[in-house]
């Protein structure tokens, strides 16, 4: 899929800029799916910025932090994008940018033992998409990781806010992989790159010289979609095929993105809180595309105010052209785990019938043949959905990418999992 | 502040792609070894072409709109596909009331009343030809319909310094697509550089059956290879009837090879392309699940695989037999009868369904 590192290009020179501030900020509770965190604070409450205003109640779920300082306005309930309704702690940005009090930082690197505390209370959790807390991934059982593997491979069409952040935050990376090793002793370090991103290795070498960052080796894996998903990349290192439920912490190989080792760098040496990130702002209907630096919580229809940008006659889209979420509401924030924001066409879809042209199986990561599903859930035929292994389906849209009928695989899919979910 | 009303889901992209432009290319890729056929006999194929796409088309449109009243997929391009294989397997002069009653039954009983599109377990252009065999038998056996003296517009071409390569790019005899190897094969290349058709089929079947009949014949049978070439690159690479998987594909084209050499050693002597094709047509489905894909972190199970691949091979053969066996007591007639009493019963039986439409803007 040549064409894909032609959405790249738009922003992939672009160096990481801060927008204006939005007046208003929509903290998400949600993190890890279907956990939330309880908010601290009450309407009218004085907020600063890096302050807790919600607290994670149990391991899956992570510590809210105020991006800005100013008034909590309340919380509201919103539509997600399976119409689910999730609260939201809105808060009203004075500008002025009062810092809590933060911990006193100090000049050496922080004990193995106090890591996990650490992250936990910066709130940091995956920035990859899922947004699973930090610190319950790196809870190991004191044994030895069998690789501590770092996934640069942004393989989502348009984005480009992991390989900036590689190139610019490089430092911190590395430091990031450092402190996290302290704890979990990987016996292999192992940074995966895509092919189209090669230039990095000679922005990565003066690093990999160094004395204490010893053994990190970079892997370079080919270009295409999905090669940056968790498990073709546990593949690429170790050359092992682990299909759900399996997943690859259970044989002792742990995957953070390079996002969150950064996000987890500033926690343990700076002490902040996660209250940032980086997102690429692109699609053909962007004109100042580029990659930046937002808080989270602002809403993307004030990213899209500040572009210039009509909402009207675009597909707006959270996340990556073929895992994000499709934006419908001013309101809806950037979370921990968008990598984008995407202007993209409004198009029709032209839905026909499967003519078995197989495009589906042969672009499928995991040896799937997708259009039994379809087959399956038209049919009414879950047997045949459970034959087909739908369990080891990770959801990652090639295959309806690739469907010249645009059948609606995906929606099959998710369908078929949510009635045999509960029980068929 | 709500910009749209529903959501929709991902992918957010796609790939420039559609059916119309499948069949396009299709129709694009044998229009040079169709237009040979005006070469050897002028105006008569070309209209058995025309007349066997406009019925097709006529036909879609009539029954789709009788039975799912809706027209939408008309424009497609796929029943004007149909049409022109149909007529690729035809003589030059058969009449053209037949043509027209062949490519209505291809639509209707080769398409429409499985559900449309993709939803045919057989290749419609060859039900076509089959209904035709059976319901005008006399015209579709008379050696008149196969050459006209008086039509004849080029006997040969001189247009290389070999006879025989001569032969190859025109060979003005057998049925309208058979009269050019070279065109066919061109439409192929151009059909796989497209990616329309993958290589597996079209390889395996003239492999195995060039090697077979070899083996076979010993200077007493014949063949056309414009007819297998036909069969292989165009009629045995149909999407919605041939496997799924690269491995069951070969399989799939290998055994087509066979029973067509099966059929020519046991007397079949026009038909064996045809009823090799819809025999195996009709064992795509156990033949995808025997060779389903090996799905990411799962064992081979290769005794498993090679035993089930043992029983649909026996399988095969024994209902090739049964086909032959049909064919010599000139019982193909009741096969096509249980078919049509097959088709009326599923779509009686069973009803229609589009594929799931969720969250469409």
């Amino acid at each position: 899929m040549k064409q894909f590192s032609a959405t790249k290009a738009v922003t992939k020179e672009r160096k990481i800029e801060a927008l204006a501030e939005s007046p208003f900020l929509y903290m998400p509770l949600s993190a890890y799916h279907g956990h939330f965190a309880r908010p601290t604070v009450q309407a009218g409450d004085r907020v600063l910025k890096h302050q807790l205003i919600a607290k994670a109640d149990d391991p899956f779920s992570a510590h809210v932090h105020a991006p800005v300082s100013g008034q909590v306005l309340g919380v509201k309930e919103f539509p997600d994008p399976n119409g689910a309704m999730t609260p939201m702690l809105v808060l009203h940005n004075d500008f002025e940018g009062t810092c809590a009090d933060l911990h006193e930082v100090p000049s050496s690197d922080p004990p193995p033992e106090t890591i996990l505390a650490l992250l936990a209370a910066g709130g940091v959790v995956g920035e990859g998409g899922a947004q699973f807390p930090t610190a319950l991934k790196y809870r190991t059982s004191g044994q030895r990781v069998n690789a501590f593997i770092i996934n640069g491979v942004e393989c989502e069409p348009y984005l480009t806010a992991d390989y900036a952040l590689m190139r610019e935050q490089t430092a911190a990376l590395f430091e990031g992989i450092r402190l996290i090793n302290t704890l979990l002793l990987a016996k292999e370090v192992v940074i995966v790159i895509g092919a189209d991103n090669r230039e990095l290795e000679t922005v990565f070498a003066p690093y990999l010289a160094q004395e204490r960052y010893a053994g990190y080796r970079v892997l370079v894996v080919s270009e295409g979609y999905p090669h940056g998903s968790e498990r073709q990349v546990v593949y690429a290192v170790t050359g092992l095929e682990m299909a759900p439920p399996m997943h690859p912490s259970a044989e002792g190989f742990v995957v953070s993105n390079v996002g969150t080792v950064v996000a987890a760098c500033r926690a343990l040496v700076d002490r902040v809180t996660m209250v940032k990130r980086v997102i690429t702002i692109s699609g053909e209907g962007v004109k100042q595309a580029g990659n930046y630096e937002v808080p989270i919580g602002t809403p993307v229809g004030f990213l899209l105010n500040q572009l210039d940008i009509s909402p009207h006659h675009h597909t707006i889209v959270l996340g990556g052209p073929m895992m994000g979420r499709h934006v419908t509401d001013w309101a809806s924030p950037v979370t921990k785990g968008s990598g984008g924001v995407l202007v993209l066409p409004r198009e029709p879809v032209k839905r026909e019938n499967c003519i078995a042209c197989d495009r589906c199986t042969e672009a499928c990561p995991m040896r799937l043949m997708p259009l039994k599903y379809a087959e399956g859930w038209r049919r009414n035929d879950l047997g045949m959905m459970k034959r087909h292994h739908l369990h080891v389906c990770i959801e990652c849209g090639a295959c309806e990418h690739v469907c010249p009928s645009n059948v609606p695989l995906m929606a099959s899919i998710k369908a078929g999992k949510a009635r045999l979910r509960q029980g068929g | 502040m709500k910009w749209i009303s529903a959501a929709i889901s991902p992918p957010f992209i796609r790939k420039s792609d559609s059916v119309t432009k499948i069949m396009a290319d299709v129709l694009f890729a044998l229009l040079p070894a169709c237009g040979m056929a005006w070469v050897a006999f002028g105006a008569a194929p070309v209209l058995v072409i025309l007349v066997a796409c406009g019925s097709a088309v006529l036909a879609e449109f009539l029954f789709l709109r009788l039975y799912f009243g809706k027209t939408d997929t008309v424009a497609d391009g796929s029943s004007l596909v149909t049409g022109a294989l149909l007529a690729c397997t035809l003589a030059p002069f058969t009449p053209l009331y037949a043509v027209a009653f062949g490519g209505i039954m291809a639509v209707l009983f080769g398409k429409v009343l499985h559900g449309g599109l993709g939803r045919n377990r057989f290749n419609p252009a060859l039900v076509g030809r089959e209904f035709m065999a059976v319901f005008f038998p006399a015209a579709m056996t008379s050696s008149a319909i196969w050459y006209d003296q008086k039509a004849v517009n080029f006997p040969s071409l001189d247009i290389l310094p070999d006879a025989f390569l001569n032969t190859l790019v025109f060979n003005g005899s057998g049925a309208i697509g058979e009269y050019s190897v070279l065109f066919l094969v061109i439409g192929g290349i151009y059909l796989l550089l497209r990616n329309r058709i993958s290589w597996h089929i079209p390889l395996a079947l003239t492999l195995t059956f060039t090697l077979l009949f070899l083996a076979v014949s010993a200077g007493d049978y014949s063949f056309s290879p414009a007819g297998v070439l036909l069969g292989a690159i165009y009629m045995a690479t149909d999407m919605p009837t041939s496997a799924s998987t690269r491995t069951g594909r070969v399989y799939y084209g290998a055994m087509i090879g066979a029973v067509a050499v099966l059929c020519i050693a046991f007397g079949v002597r026009h038909a064996y392309m045809s009823y090799a094709i819809l025999l195996l047509n009709g064992f795509v489905v156990p033949i995808n699940w025997v060779f389903r894909t090996r799905v990411w972190g799962e064992k081979a199970h290769l005794p498993l695989r090679l035993a089930q691949g043992a029983g649909i091979t026996v399988a095969i053969l024994g209902m090739a037999g049964g086909v032959i066996w049909l064919h010599t007591q000139e019982w193909i007639m009741y096969l096509v009868l249980f078919y049509i009493a097959w088709c009326i019963g599923s779509f009686l039986f069973r009803q229609y369904k589009p594929d799931i439409a969720l969250n469409d803007a």
